[in-house]
């Protein structure tokens, strides 16, 4: 299905160079759940806790691959018309105004309905033709013409039936619209769901894809992730972050710090141009980190403690 | 598995262990033999794999190499497991399963260091097979007909001679040790993630017999269970709790569309030149459940009142509010020691600051809890209470618990003893009973899930 000038993974080791030029720090497990997800065609699901770097991973795909990134942000109450396709009923009314007068031509000498309808009907095309089709990300996804990335993020917050909607497009690849007909896939996009689990994934949709957890990463690969995203930080100063943050962590906090956050630490410190982690500068950047005011009294408290490390 | 069997399939096992490029049209080797196997065994520890799932293992096992374990684990924990707590679980039988090699130092040296030398191993298992000396086959140790049989089966995995180690640890072993190091044990030890430095001691029974096993512990009462068989039990009351709030989710988001609503839909209409084309629906008030949970920590009651907790723990994630007391002679709060999972019920009722040894006295614990915390319970509140009603001959106080869950909008009591027990003694559960909406009988799993049922 796909052609040969499309970029395809051809080793989970390349994977993990593709992935870092595109400024992500994979481990081993992403890499061969990523490589094995576009090899056998079937969607990821990616669980873990917010901030891990879940939807980072789809934008990195897309990037490694070359391929565009189609986004659905799922929600409650999320429908097909927002997810796949909508007729423009607004650009249709405002065509058969502008076309009154060739419908009027058209439609002369009819005697009754029935004949108008079915002169109407022989008029290829019409109103229900693909130039009155509003496509959204999933039949994007399917009708593109170059292999996507489709990104659907947070499936978790989305209602039960559209998740028992998207199984069906994710095992066929392919959608009918009735008016239309069926309209399969061209190129089989790589389709990442992400989750944060405010609810349980249906087994169903779990059988249907491949699974893979991301975890906050160990110290080491925070650094790397740190020195990679922000360059100019001083190196001596990212595993003290770093370990500052895994410290943080630990604590009972009632948000911890992901990964995203340290990231925005790490960047506020070289905006400050910090030159060393005090007592001062850490209190001050604090409230980068620390989201809630319960969080951040005690972070300020204990930044004695925090900077033991 | 009998000898004769393994070098007959032993034939294709060179053919396939040296190529560990993708195969356009996998036959069946022993790889799928392998995988069914390990995947029956997964099942057994209470995974659901289904076949489709099973298939795309294979499929995925096409596109990784085989020598490369870190990604053969990951292709098969990527289509096999499907939810991040069970993880453990299957690193642990993957260790169990497919062992590394058990011959580290001196084999590396005759077999010649990494890939090569897995190569050449193959090759050699090509003679094994046809009833030579294989590579590390000492000759005269033992008839060359079965030990054929045995390097076959052992050289059958991707890059770990030794798996089935529980199974053939004591054919390969003496091997092993003649070899002068002892490293069949050695290789045992190595086990690595999940079962690191334990020596597994549990042999996975066929999935009939765990189900059957499963459902005789949910009937019997789990004061009298060894240790061993409570955790099982845990395990398996904990998987039903993540089904029960898969359901409960699907519940919450049916029933979605309510009466039309005006406002939305005159403006909607306005697209269509006021004809009301697209009706807007109300949608209907998703009404989260708060759970209020009293149980007791004293002995007699704590270990139902933890897999009741566990089933809960499952139904947190939908219920808006949870709230779990701990209580002996007063009232704590245990609720969020007890969802993180950190500690277990006694646990982090002390470190709440409860006396584990005082005489537990329910009415005495909701009078002073009354005093604390007098809104606790509201509208929507639903309480459950886990307890035996045993007071220790103080007084019932009944009408502390009544002003307690006065307004509730369900009151459950389970009772985690026989029925002919009610009432004996120092029981007073004929004084709560009153302000109970349903006071059910649960010294078993299974009559817990009933009254569960019943209740909601």
């Amino acid at each position: 299905m796909e052609s040969p000038t499309h970029r395809q993974f051809e080793q989970i080791e390349q994977v993990r160079g593709l992935l870092r030029e595109a400024g992500y720090v994979a481990t081993r497990a992403i890499c061969t759940a990523v490589f094995l997800a576009q090899r056998l065609g079937k969607p990821l699901l990616v669980e873990g806790p917010p901030g891990v770097g879940k939807t980072e991973l789809a934008k990195a795909c897309a990037a490694a691959l070359e391929s565009p990134l189609l986004r659905l942000q799922c929600y409650e109450g999320l429908d097909e018309a927002k997810a796949l396709y909508e007729w423009e009923y607004a650009k249709q009314l405002l065509y058969s105004q502008i076309l009154k007068d060739q419908l009027g031509d058209l439609l002369q000498g009819v005697s009754d309905l029935g004949e108008a309808v079915e002169r109407l009907e022989q008029q290829p095309g019409g109103f229900f033709s693909r130039a009155f089709l509003l496509p959204r990300p999933l039949l994007q996804a399917i009708t593109s013409e170059e292999p996507v990335v489709l990104l659907v993020d947070e499936i978790d917050r989305a209602d039960e039936e559209f998740e028992a909607f998207l199984l069906e497009l994710l095992s066929d690849y392919q959608v009918s619209i009735p008016e239309l007909g069926t309209i399969a896939a061209r190129h089989v996009p790589l389709v990442v769901l992400t989750s944060n689990a405010t609810r349980e994934v249906s087994d169903a949709l779990r059988r249907r894809c491949l699974h893979l957890f991301i975890d906050f990463p160990a110290p080491q690969e925070e650094a790397e992730v740190v020195k990679l995203r922000v360059p100019d930080l001083p190196e001596r100063l990212v595993h003290k972050l770093v370990a500052m943050v895994h410290r943080l962590r630990g604590w009972e906090l009632e948000k911890s710090p992901t990964l995203s956050e340290t990231l925005d630490w790490a960047r506020a410190l070289v905006a400050l141009g910090a030159e060393s982690l005090d007592a001062d500068l850490v209190r001050d950047t604090m409230s980068v980190i620390l989201k809630t005011r319960r969080d951040l009294e005690r972070g300020r408290k204990e930044v004695q403690n925090l900077l033991k490390v | 598995m009998p000898p004769v069997l393994v070098s007959a399939v032993a034939g294709h096992v060179n053919g396939v262990w040296t190529a560990a490029a993708p195969r356009p049209h996998p036959q069946v080797t022993l790889m799928h033999t392998h995988i069914r196997k390990f995947v029956r065994r997964l099942r057994a520890r209470g995974i659901d794999i289904s076949t489709g799932e099973h298939l795309d293992a294979l499929a995925a096992l096409q596109h990784v190499p085989w020598l490369d374990r870190a990604a053969f684990r990951e292709a098969l924990r990527t289509t096999l497991v499907k939810r991040a707590d069970l993880t453990p679980v299957f690193d642990e039988e993957f260790a169990r399963y497919f062992a590394p090699p058990p011959l580290p130092k001196e084999d590396k040296n005759r077999r010649g260091p990494g890939r090569g030398g897995q190569m050449s191993r193959a090759e050699r298992n090509q003679s094994g097979a046809t009833g030579e000396e294989g590579g590390r086959g000492e000759p005269g140790e033992r008839p060359p007909k079965e030990q054929s049989a045995t390097s076959g089966e052992d050289r059958g995995k991707p890059d770990e001679a030794g798996t089935d180690q529980k199974r053939e640890g004591d054919q390969s072993r003496p091997q092993a040790a003649s070899a002068g190091q002892g490293e069949g044990t050695q290789g045992l030890g190595r086990q690595e993630e999940g079962s690191a430095g334990r020596t597994p001691h549990f042999i996975a029974p066929a999935p009939r017999e765990t189900q059957r096993a499963v459902r005789e512990l949910l009937r019997s009462s789990p004061r009298r269970m060894s240790p061993a068989e409570l955790r099982e039990l845990r395990r398996h009351v904990g998987l039903m709790a993540r089904r029960l709030a898969t359901r409960a989710a699907r519940r919450r988001r049916s029933a979605h569309r309510g009466s039309v609503e005006m406002k939305t839909t005159v403006r909607r209409s306005l697209q269509f030149g006021g004809v009301p084309f697209l009706l807007s629906h109300r949608r209907h008030k998703i009404r989260d459940p708060e759970l209020l949970v009293l149980c007791d920590v004293s002995g007699s009651v704590v270990r139902m009142a933890e897999l009741t907790l566990e089933l809960l723990r499952g139904l947190a994630a939908t219920a808006r509010k949870l709230r779990v007391f701990g209580y002996t002679n007063r009232a704590r709060e245990v609720t969020s020691a007890l969802l993180s999972g950190e500690a277990d019920l006694p646990r982090a009722a002390e470190d709440a600051g409860l006396d584990l040894h005082a005489f537990s006295d329910f009415g005495g614990a909701c009078y002073r809890l009354l005093q604390d915390e007098p809104h606790l319970v509201g509208r929507r509140t639903s309480v459950i209470v886990i307890g035996d009603g045993r007071n220790n001959h103080s007084e019932a106080m009944q009408w502390a618990f009544e002003d307690l869950v006065r307004g509730a909008h369900r009151v459950v009591w389970l009772v985690p003893e026989a029925k002919e027990r009610w009432n004996t003694a120092d029981s007073q559960l004929q004084c709560y009973e009153p302000m109970c909406h349903l006071m059910a009988e649960c010294d078993t799993v299974e009559k817990l899930l009933k009254a569960l049922r019943r209740a909601w």
